[in-house]
């Protein structure tokens, strides 16, 4: 039996089936594929410290084996749907994903639905270890895939959003079978999944077969009672040998994702430091003072983080910081509307553009879903980015200072900064 | 799944146009590509292509560097620009009710852009600090020295250029080296989104039809050879970082989708061999993969593995084995798959215009034929079992290079 209910008024339908299981709907003309799988309410926050890491091994383990198919019959099963796939797992959850035909959508639902259902093979369990050990290390030889990570242990130290994705050696070392098999029996229940589909599809049948593969798993109590971080200023600067460049990461803290101003966060980020024609652009970059000088804003379920990320010449360091926290300040003092009028169509144009491509709206629903953000239409977010004025900036700063003292991370050849 | 037919169209001036229409898109994608790259520098200026590359957008006789990025963000226009050892290219993405605006900007500083003084010298400093970012990207490097080793000078050339020759580069060398080589029967452009063809014709013709004829210059593209080489670079990385390259059918070659269904065996899914042998039985990497890159008059295979050390000589030879065992045992049921694979990558890919706007230009550089979605998908129903074994025989996956960037140095036995 199904009930429905609007989430609210929007193109976006959902369904919720009996076992607390949510459907996500977005249809897109014109395109002949769909974008669909689930999204499950967990990641590296919500796992118990001595088990770090274990979401993202989990993700692994959900491609090594079901009551049906062994490691072997699911990647045969996935390529002979001709989907393009992947998964992913990040600090506010795990994201599973197939683009494929429309006509393929039944198959593909069926696939990924057994795959929430891995037995958890011994034997891939052992081996797969071996592959995250392969990719925490590879992670090291890139310093600026990492950094992100570090800065958010740093600047949430003590609390569970502090914790690391990936995980370290010594920690995924440590996770059993037995373990990782009880994480997933709470995390993976059907209450706590989302199952989003985008493009072109049918939602009645959609719908019948999301109920049929996923109707009769049992929901759970799954919580995740956690108080808000709190962002904490600090520095760390890594010595790294064999790191070229200093890569350093700053954030101050901003609102959660779904709160008023992140829209404004966003925006005033893009006017900071998007990656071409920012302030940061012209200031540092084409100063030719650093590769790569940008600006971002993360949104998570109840904190935010304004970012940015500089990878510099050691000579060059002490020069573009003090570029950085001149521009820093000088968005209190005024801001160019002429240049924030542009970012905001550059903003809109990719927002449209992306509307197109349906995995890209997977990614965004899912980001959304994740941070328990209303799901928007593509006007509404358009409207959204529309609001934001110099006035409300102003409002911004004031709110969410970003003067004060910053959460830092250095990473490469300099022992101070 | 574009079902559309990509139509041709040379202006009176020489350009080569390809426009798919695709009804209901709210974008469109022009993609600009100039036929000439880092292979046409000057071998003691290495980096100048991609130096005017970057320095094209920075100065017209009517703009400065800030007034042109101001009048492309005005418009919203997503864009973007590349250097490679063989062409020159820039793609823009828009909103279809910009695009003659947009058009005659990119005319406007294709015909006239100046080179100013000033911001080839940031240039030359931002390409020197691209090269010292290299070391921090050991995957993108390890390839790189596979590439240059493999092909030498001028094909096995990195567009970043190299330290020695970048400080050497001057604005007048820039301006020559673009002044001489721009012109627009050296241009083609790949058009795909939500216009009409007769539309995008006219509107390509008024943006461009003043530009005049450049000098005539003899078509130059060069053959590749991979020869057994290695190489190594010691690198005090978690890693080693393996990089191999072998040599394949060119673009256009009767055997060319035979190639394509060898590649996707091997590698680029995830029932494909070396994800199979290399990562999921034996755990050796996260990450290993072979793709296929296209040259004028070659094709190439290259493959990354990264592997901790003491693991990567049995790595290397399990890769190698893969490679050399392609020929001999493919199946039926592999041969299929792969079709179904790459076929749902094109019908997928197919239905945005980004990746129609850039798979024909693909077609028109590289073969001087656009194809569209359902004949690419012909091309792949085509192959058989016996195909494959042919273009093996006669591409066979030997001579190889390999490069190694790491702790540790390797040797093919």
């Amino acid at each position: 039996m199904l009930h429905k209910e609007k989430w609210m008024a929007s193109p976006f339908s959902t369904t919720t089936l009996d076992n607390g299981l949510t459907l996500v709907f977005e249809s897109i003309p014109r395109i002949h594929s769909a974008a669909l799988g689930f999204f499950v309410n967990t990641g590296s926050r919500d796992e118990p410290a001595h088990l770090c890491g274990v979401s993202h091994f989990l993700e692994h383990m959900c491609f090594k084996g079901t009551k049906k198919r062994d490691w072997h019959q699911l990647s045969l099963d996935v390529d002979d749907l001709g989907a393009m796939w992947n998964a992913y797992t990040w600090w506010e959850g795990t994201g599973y994903y197939h683009w494929v035909q429309a006509e393929r959508a039944a198959d593909s639902i069926e696939i990924l639905s057994d795959m929430m259902r891995s037995i958890l093979p011994q034997d891939a369990f052992d081996m797969e270890k071996k592959v995250i050990l392969e990719e925490i290390a590879m992670y090291k030889d890139q310093p600026d895939a990492l950094i992100i990570d570090e800065l958010i242990q740093e600047a949430y130290t003590g609390h569970p959003l502090g914790q690391s994705v990936l995980g370290t050696e010594a920690s995924v070392g440590g996770i059993s079978r037995d373990a990782m098999a009880a994480y997933f029996a709470e995390r993976y229940a059907p209450n706590n999944l989302t199952f989003v589909i985008t493009g072109n599809f049918d939602q009645e049948e959609v719908t019948r077969v999301v109920d049929r593969n996923c109707g009769h798993w049992e929901s759970r109590s799954v919580e995740r009672e956690q108080p808000a971080p709190t962002f904490s200023p600090s520095r760390k600067i890594v010595k790294r040998e064999g790191v070229a460049r200093e890569h350093i990461a700053m954030a101050f803290a901003a609102p959660c994702d779904s709160d008023d101003w992140a829209a404004t966060a966003d925006l005033l980020a893009y006017y900071l430091g998007a990656p071409s024609n920012s302030r940061l652009f012209w200031s540092v970059i084409q100063k030719g003072l650093a590769d790569e000088a940008t600006a971002d804003f993360y949104g998570f379920s109840d904190t935010g983080l304004f970012y940015i990320y500089a990878s510099v010449d050691p000579a060059n360091v002490t020069e573009v910081m003090e570029i950085i926290q001149t521009e820093l300040n000088g968005l209190k003092e005024e801001i160019d509307s002429d240049a924030l009028e542009r970012a905001r169509t550059k903003m809109a144009t990719a927002l449209v553009t992306s509307g197109e491509n349906g995995l890209s709206r997977f990614s965004q629903i899912v980001n959304r879903i994740s941070t328990g953000t209303p799901l928007m239409s593509l006007e509404e977010e358009l409207a959204e980015i529309d609001r934001v004025t110099p006035d409300r900036i102003a409002g911004y700063l004031d709110a969410y200072p970003l003067d004060g003292d910053a959460s830092l991370v250095a990473l490469g050849p300099m022992e101070t900064l | 799944m574009s079902t559309t037919v990509p139509e041709r169209h040379r202006t009176e001036n020489g350009i080569e146009l390809v426009v798919e229409p695709m009804a209901g898109a709210k974008s469109v994608v022009v993609a600009f590509k100039f036929t000439y790259g880092a292979m046409n520098e000057p071998a003691d200026r290495l980096g100048t292509a991609r130096i005017a590359e970057d320095t094209l957008f920075k100065g017209t006789p009517n703009r400065d560097a800030r007034d042109i990025y101001n009048a492309f963000d005005t418009m919203g226009i997503r864009r973007g620009s590349a250097t490679s050892v063989e062409s020159t290219d820039c793609q823009a993405q828009l909103l279809t009710r910009h695009f003659d605006d947009a058009l005659s900007l990119f005319a406007e500083i294709f015909k006239g852009a100046s080179f100013p003084a000033d911001q080839v010298e940031i240039s030359k400093t931002l390409a020197l600090e691209d090269l010292k970012r290299l070391e921090d990207n050991p995957i993108q490097k390890v390839l790189y020295l596979a590439y240059s080793t493999a092909l030498g000078d001028p094909m096995g050339r990195i567009p970043l250029g190299d330290v020695e020759s970048i400080p050497k580069i001057t604005p007048a060398g820039i301006r020559r080296f673009w002044n001489g080589n721009c012109a627009p029967q050296r241009m083609q452009i790949s058009v795909a989104g939500g216009l009409e063809t007769e539309r995008v014709v006219r509107s390509v013709e008024k943006a461009f039809s003043s530009w005049a004829l450049g000098e005539d210059q003899p078509a130059v593209s060069n053959e590749i050879s991979v020869a057994a080489r290695s190489v190594h670079v010691e690198k005090d990385s978690e890693q080693e970082h393996i990089g191999l390259l072998f040599e394949a059918a060119p673009r256009g070659h009767a055997l060319y989708f035979a190639c394509q269904l060898a590649v996707c065996v091997l590698s680029g899914s995830g029932s494909s061999r070396l994800f199979t042998e290399v990562r999921e039985k034996r755990g050796l990497v996260y990450n290993v993969s072979a793709f296929y890159r296209a040259r004028k008059r070659g094709g190439l295979i290259a493959l990354y593995a990264g592997t901790t050390a003491d693991r990567a000589d049995e790595t290397l030879q399990v890769c190698l084995e893969e490679i050399n065992r392609l020929g001999l045992d493919i199946t039926d049921s592999e041969l299929e798959r792969a079709k179904t694979v790459l076929k749902g990558r094109l019908f997928t890919t197919g239905d945005l215009p980004e990746g129609r706007a850039g798979s024909m230009m693909e077609d028109l550089f590289l073969e001087g034929t656009v194809r569209s979605v359902d004949e690419i998908a012909r091309g792949i129903d085509g192959v058989r079992i016996e195909d494959i074994k042919a273009y093996l025989e006669q591409f066979p996956p030997n001579p190889v290079t390999l490069a190694t960037l790491g702790p540790r140095e390797l040797k093919i036995s």
